[in-house]
């Protein structure tokens, strides 16, 4: 599952087989990309609230920082 | 990059609420944990370390650039929150995969003791501890560990006219 939070992500993440949730876009959200500048801040908070927003719903998360190789397959068990 | 199946990994794992990678240098316990990797089960406790992570980020938010990891740690550490950690050697930062460099800035800085540590493939690796996109892309193709563009994600350690040319591609 991808939170686009501006609408260039939103664009990539429409382009995938992802489920892609819009709650959390924003027109005004900082491009920084750089880890533990100030400008980077709303974009770790909006982090916090996704995460908040889907254990509420009562899913299990596995964030990563990171990418899936291709290659690897992630069993998804659900009940 | 995901290397096997963390799913499967996590459900062999004891019973907790949330677990989180190192953000140590070592292999050993951590005191410090990185908010890059983090699998949370939906629990009370779970839901309540996030929250008060969000309620701790406003607050420092308001005098310094302080980070969600920094938030995190400073909840752990307040409120004794029974997490669990990765294992590193499974679930490595880039202290660990690559080894520490002091500047954070030298995509080819590699410390072959601290790889030696790891599993070989580990679960997963992050690409932190080095500032910069390109930096990071740059590191992640050295090591075989970029495969967006269909390259085969398993490749040796590269020689120096390799570098130049992942260099010049990069930049």
């Amino acid at each position: 599952m991808a939170f686009a939070l501006d609408l260039e992500a939103l664009d990539v993440a429409q382009s995938t087989d992802v489920e892609v949730r819009t709650e959390l876009l924003s027109a005004s959200l900082s491009r920084e990309s750089n880890y533990g500048s100030a400008s980077f801040q709303p974009v770790v908070m909006q982090k916090l609230r996704a995460l908040q927003l889907l254990l509420r719903e009562g899913r299990t998360i596995f964030f990563l920082d990171t990418v899936l190789n291709v290659h690897v397959h992630v069993h998804v068990h659900v009940s | 990059m995901v290397l096997r199946d963390f799913v499967d990994d996590f459900l062999m794992m004891p019973m907790h609420d949330v677990y989180l990678q190192s953000a140590e240098q070592h292999f050993g316990r951590a005191n410090s944990h990185c908010t890059g990797v983090m699998f949370l089960r939906p629990t009370l406790t779970a839901l309540a370390l996030i929250e008060a992570t969000i309620e701790e980020l406003v607050k420092c938010m308001a005098t310094s650039a302080c980070t969600d990891q920094e938030a995190l740690n400073a909840v752990l550490l307040a409120q004794e929150f029974n997490v669990g950690r990765l294992d590193p050697a499974d679930y490595p930062g880039g202290a660990q995969y690559f080894g520490v460099e002091p500047t954070y800035s030298d995509p080819l800085f590699y410390n072959e003791s601290a790889r030696a540590q790891c599993n070989s493939p580990p679960i997963l690796v992050h690409n932190n501890w080095l500032v910069g996109r390109a930096n990071k892309i740059v590191r992640f193709r050295l090591h075989g560990l970029w495969s967006i563009s269909g390259e085969k994600p398993e490749r040796p350690w590269r020689h120096t006219t390799e570098v130049s040319s992942v260099f010049r591609e990069v930049w």
